[in-house]
């Protein structure tokens, strides 16, 4: 197994680093300690597992859209932390990772949640708290689809978080059209409510490279 | 005050006699969860509600399998608010 861990300052990960490295059934574990290193690792040898830490987990969500998408597709990830808290989990999941690994676990422990993690024998889908939301795992990895000028025009307001009745009023269109085209924009990317859009409208970030 | 006036509409009209476009958003869980529904014929008209609904249709989901009953706020042939009907309840009150 192969294993990336992206190591920054807000939550360490040295521990881990050094529990992975003593352990035999790990062929290699490459650590990334910014975006740039996390994306050339994963783009110069075949990565099965990537481990942020949970202070990470947004920059790490926008990382995803700068990797290649059959990388990113095959790639394993998890969360390890101290506090695995309920947000966290909720967060992950709707992130995209696949796991929170809790840090205070010895080698094979560790190794045994990785590898049940890579093979889909453990996931965060099956966490009760997550499977009790009724939530798209991964839905705030997305890019918004749109369908034309005006789903641009009302998202962008959504995510300012102007109501309905406003958004009609500001771009003077019904309100049965606003509402239609919102119902509309949630469909087509399967998210599960207006938050959702909102939400995802003001994370649709991109790290500019200036390399 | 008085109960409102529901008034039984010709089996004659059209969805077109009210509305410019049958199709309308239901909005429900605080403003979170969007369903879309077809209108398929109107019913009745409604005068003197507290809510304000003007019509009672018939509806269909537009996007899977269903059928209901809903009070509708139409202003100049717009569907400005809506209210799916349970169907143990006839009151029409939100």
């Amino acid at each position: 197994m192969n294993v990336l861990v992206c190591n920054d300052t807000a939550e360490p990960l040295d521990s881990l680093i050094s529990v992975l490295r003593n352990n035999s059934n790990i062929t290699n574990v490459n650590v990334a300690r910014n975006g740039r290193q996390a994306i050339d690792a994963l783009h110069s040898a075949p990565v099965d597992v990537s481990v942020s830490s949970g202070a990470g987990l947004d920059f790490n969500r926008m990382l995803q859209r700068h990797i290649a998408p059959e990388i990113a597709s095959a790639l394993t990830r998890v969360v390890a932390t101290q506090t695995p808290t309920v947000p966290l989990l909720v967060k992950a999941h709707q992130f995209g990772f696949n796991n929170v690994l809790q840090l205070d676990r010895n080698g094979d422990e560790v190794f045994s949640t990785l590898q049940r993690t890579l093979h889909g024998e453990e996931s965060l889908v099956n966490h009760p708290v997550v499977k009790a939301l009724h939530l798209t795992p991964g839905a705030l990895t997305r890019s918004i689809t749109f369908q034309d000028d005006n789903d641009h025009y009302i998202t962008e307001l959504v995510g300012v978080g102007l109501p309905d009745h406003e958004i009609a009023e500001a771009l003077q269109l019904t309100i049965q059209m606003v509402r239609n085209r919102i119902a509309s924009i949630l469909r087509v990317n399967q998210l599960s409510n207006r938050t959702q859009l909102a939400l995802l409208q003001n994370t649709n970030w991109q790290i500019p490279d200036f390399a | 005050m008085n109960p409102p006036q529901y008034i039984l509409l010709s089996e004659a009209t059209t969805v077109e006699d009210f509305v410019d476009d049958p199709v309308f958003t239901d909005v429900t869980h605080d403003g979170e969860i969007y369903t879309t529904y077809r209108i398929v014929r109107f019913t009745h008209e409604i005068r003197g509600h507290h809510d304000d609904w003007s019509h009672l249709v018939n509806v269909s989901l537009e996007f899977a399998v269903g059928i209901g009953v809903a009070y509708l706020r139409i202003r100049n042939r717009i569907v400005e608010d809506s209210r799916i009907k349970p169907q143990s309840s006839d009151s029409g009150h939100s």
